[in-house]
C-alpha cells in the first residue's frame, strides 16, 4: 500500500480539492484505497463525499489536570510551576482552565497534598464513512479548542491504515491540515509520497518553503502541484524554479477554473462534477504523474 | 465527595483591538486584517498589527517587509548527566508526552520533538541528574510598514508546540501597548479551531471570522463561532468572495450563534491580483469593488473598536 499524502503550508490553495479528485481518479482507474482527511480542526472531505456513516467513536487524545479541591491546601505550586498559564487563583481555590491545560502533569509532580489527578479527557472524535464511490474515509474530529491536533491526526492515519491493510488497498490518500505545525508534521509522518499544493501568490510561495522544509526533514519524497498557475505566470516560473532546486518533481499545474469554485459550491469534487473542464483534464494528467513518479521510485 | 475544580478562566483581554479569524484556510485572514491596518493608518491611526499564524506567518509577505530584530523564544529541554543518573527511572514515568524511553545501560534518551518542555523530569529526578538545556520553540520579529508596527510569530521549522509563541508575543504585545501608543491592536490568527487559534482570539474581545459562501467555508464558520461563543468574544463575521455562491447558508449559520454579518466583500479579481503581489488593495485599486467594501468595513470597525 502506498501512502500519499496532500499538504500545502497556506491554507485554501486546494488542497481538498486535489484530496478527493485523486480519490475519484484512483477508483475511476480500478485502485482500491481508503481515504483519510487529517484536516481535524476543520475536516471538509467528508463534506463533499456522500455515503453512509459506518463507525464513529469518541477518542481521547489529551489529557487535563483536575483539583481536589477538598485535599488541596492552596500552596500555590502548581500556579507557579505551570507554564502554559492553566492554573488560575480564585480566593483560596486553585482552578484549572480546561482549555489552556495540555496535562503535562508537572502540577501533580510538584504538588504536596496529592490533590491532583492527571486524566484523559474525550476531545476527539473519529468517523468511518462507506462512500458511494466506493471507497472508505475516515475522518477525525477535534473537539472545539481543544489540545492534541497532533495526537488525533495519528489516530486517524491508524484507523485508515488499519482498514487499508484489511481491504488489502493499493493506496492511502490522506488530507493534510493548512499549516506546518503540529497537525501537519503527524500528518505527513510515515508517508510514502507528499503532494504539496501551491498556487502562485506570494503567501503561497513563503508558506510552502517552510512545509517542504519539514517535508525534508522527515526525508520523504515529495511533488508540487501548482494550482490556478495562469494567474501570476513570472510567480509560476518562480515556484518550478524552487521545485527543482529543492529536489521536488513538478506533478503538474491546474489552470484557474471557475468550474472548480462552482463545484466547490455545489459541494462536489470537479473531476465529477465537470470532468471535461481544463482543471478537470489537469487533475486527471496530474494524478497519472503522480502513480508514474511513485512506480518509478521518485 | 470532593470536588474537581477546572473551568475556563478567560484571560484579560486588551482594549481597542480585534482579531481576524475563520476556521478555514484561504479564506481571506490576512487580506482582510492588512487592508484594515491599512485602513486605520491613512486614517491616522497608529497600528500595532499582530500575525499570530505562527506556522504560516505572511502578514509580512503580504506586506512586502523584511523581519528584522529576531528574539528566540525559548524553553526547557532535559540533559541526562550520566554520572548521577542512577536509573530509577521516574523522568521516564513522569513524561506524559513520551518523550523520553530509558534504554537498558544508559541515562534516558530523549525525543526532543516532542518534548513540551514541562520541565516534570527534572521535578521528579531524586539524583539532580537533570540538566536544563535550552531549545528553540520559534522567534518573535519586529516589521514596519509606513507607520504600522507589526510583531510576527514564528514557529521554527519541526516545531509542534506552538503555545511558547503566542505567550511571547501576548507579553510584547502588552510592553508595546502599556503607554497607550497604539490607536487600535490587529491580530491575525491561524486558521482552525485548536489552542494557537483559542490563544490568540484571547488578545481581544471582538473577532472578526471570515468566510466564504461555500458549504466548506460555511461548516468551518460555525466551528469558530462556537469557539467564538465560548470565550465570550464578540464576532462579526466578513463574507468574502460574495457572489460565488450561496449566501444563505452563511446567514443561517450567523443566525443560529447570533452573528452579525458585518460586510460582504465581492469576488473581486483585482483583489486576488493584489493578494498574489502581495499589496494591499485599498492603496493598489482603491476604486476596485473589493477596496470600496473594505472602506465600508474599516467605518463600521472604527465604530465599534475606538
Amino acid at each position: 500500500m502506498i501512502e500519499i499524502v496532500i499538504v500545502s503550508g497556506k491554507g485554501g490553495t486546494g488542497k481538498t480539492t486535489v484530496a478527493s479528485s485523486f480519490a475519484l481518479l484512483a477508483k475511476s482507474k480500478g485502485y482500491s484505497l481508503v481515504v483519510a482527511d487529517t484536516d481535524v480542526d476543520a475536516p471538509n472531505l467528508a463534506l463533499l463525499v456522500s455515503g453512509e456513516i459506518v463507525n464513529r467513536k469518541t477518542v481521547q487524545v489529551s489529557e487535563k489536570a483536575f483539583i481536589d479541591r477538598d485535599a488541596c491546601v492552596s500552596c500555590g505550586k502548581c500556579m507557579d510551576v505551570c507554564k502554559f498559564d492553566a492554573v488560575r487563583r480564585d480566593g483560596e481555590d486553585y482552578i484549572i482552565n480546561r482549555l489552556y491545560c495540555e496535562g503535562c502533569g508537572l502540577c501533580q509532580v510538584v504538588c504536596p497534598a496529592d490533590a491532583i489527578e492527571i486524566k484523559p479527557v474525550d476531545n476527539g472524535e473519529i468517523t468511518t464513512l462507506k462512500a458511494n464511490d466506493g471507497f472508505t474515509l475516515v475522518t477525525g474530529h477535534l473537539m472545539i479548542g481543544e489540545t492534541g491536533s497532533g495526537k488525533i491526526v495519528s489516530e486517524v492515519k491508524e484507523e485508515a491504515r488499519r482498514l487499508a491493510a484489511e481491504v488489502d488497498a493499493d493506496l492511502l490518500v490522506v488530507d493534510g491540515p493548512p499549516g506546518s505545525g503540529c497537525a501537519a508534521i503527524a500528518s505527513i509522518s510515515g508517508a510514502n509520497y507528499v503532494v504539496t499544493v501551491t498556487e502562485p501568490t506570494m503567501a503561497a510561495r513563503h508558506d510552502v518553503d517552510r512545509m517542504i522544509s519539514v517535508v525534508k526533514h522527515f526525508g520523504i519524497p515529495f511533488g508540487v502541484v501548482i494550482n490556478k498557475h495562469d494567474i501570476f505566470p513570472e510567480m509560476t516560473s518562480q515556484l518550478k524554479e524552487y521545485t527543482r532546486e529543492v529536489g521536488g518533481v513538478l506533478l503538474g499545474e491546474i489552470p484557474a477554473d471557475e468550474n472548480v469554485v462552482h463545484a466547490v459550491v455545489n459541494n462536489r469534487s470537479v473531476v465529477e462534477y465537470a470532468p471535461s473542464s481544463p482543471a478537470s483534464k489537469a487533475l486527471a494528467k496530474i494524478f497519472d504523474a503522480l502513480i508514474e513518479t511513485i512506480n518509478s521510485g521518485g | 465527595m470532593a470536588t474537581e475544580s477546572s473551568s475556563l478562566a478567560l484571560k484579560e483581554r486588551f482594549p481597542s483591538s480585534f482579531s481576524v479569524t475563520g476556521g478555514k484556510g484561504g479564506t481571506g485572514k490576512s487580506t482582510v486584517a492588512v487592508n484594515l491596518a491599512v485602513s486605520f493608518m491613512l486614517d491616522g491611526k497608529k497600528v500595532l498589527l499582530v500575525d499570530a499564524d505562527v506556522d504560516s506567518p505572511n502578514i509580512a509577505v503580504l506586506l512586502n517587509v523584511e523581519k528584522r530584530n529576531q528574539r528566540r523564544v525559548t524553553g526547557f529541554l532535559p540533559e541526562f548527566d550520566a554520572e548521577k543518573c542512577t536509573h530509577c527511572g521516574k523522568c521516564v514515568e513522569a513524561c506524559r508526552a513520551h518523550a523520553l524511553i530509558l534504554p537498558e545501560d544508559r541515562p534516558p534518551m530523549l525525543f526532543p520533538d516532542i518534548c513540551s518542555g514541562c520541565e516534570a523530569c527534572r521535578y521528579v529526578c531524586p539524583s539532580d541528574a537533570v540538566r536544563e538545556k535550552s531549545k528553540t520553540h520559534g522567534y518573535v520579529y519586529d516589521a514596519q510598514y509606513k507607520d504600522i508596527d507589526i510583531l510576527v510569530g514564528e514557529l521554527e521549522i519541526t516545531e509542534i508546540e506552538a503555545v511558547p509563541i503566542l505567550q511571547a508575543l501576548r507579553e510584547e504585545v502588552e510592553k508595546k501597548t502599556r503607554n497607550g501608543s497604539y490607536d487600535v491592536l490587529i491580530v491575525d490568527t491561524s486558521p482552525g479551531a485548536h489552542c494557537g487559534v483559542l490563544r490568540a482570539l484571547e488578545f481581544s474581545d471582538i473577532a472578526l471570522p471570515v468566510t466564504e459562501p461555500t458549504p466548506l467555508g460555511t461548516h468551518d464558520l460555525d466551528l469558530i463561532l462556537q469557539l467564538t461563543s465560548i470565550l465570550k468574544v464578540k464576532p462579526y463575521v466578513v463574507l468574502n468572495r460574495a457572489g460565488i455562491g450561496d449566501e444563505e447558508i452563511v446567514e443561517r449559520v450567523c443566525e443560529k450563534h447570533s452573528a452579525e454579518i458585518v460586510s460582504r466583500i465581492p469576488f473581486d479579481m483585482g483583489l486576488f491580483e493584489c493578494y498574489a503581489r502581495s499589496t494591499p488593495v485599498v492603496t493598489s485599486k482603491p476604486d476596485s469593488p473589493s477596496a470600496k467594501a473594505f472602506r465600508e468595513l474599516y467605518e463600521k470597525i472604527r465604530e465599534l473598536v475606538l
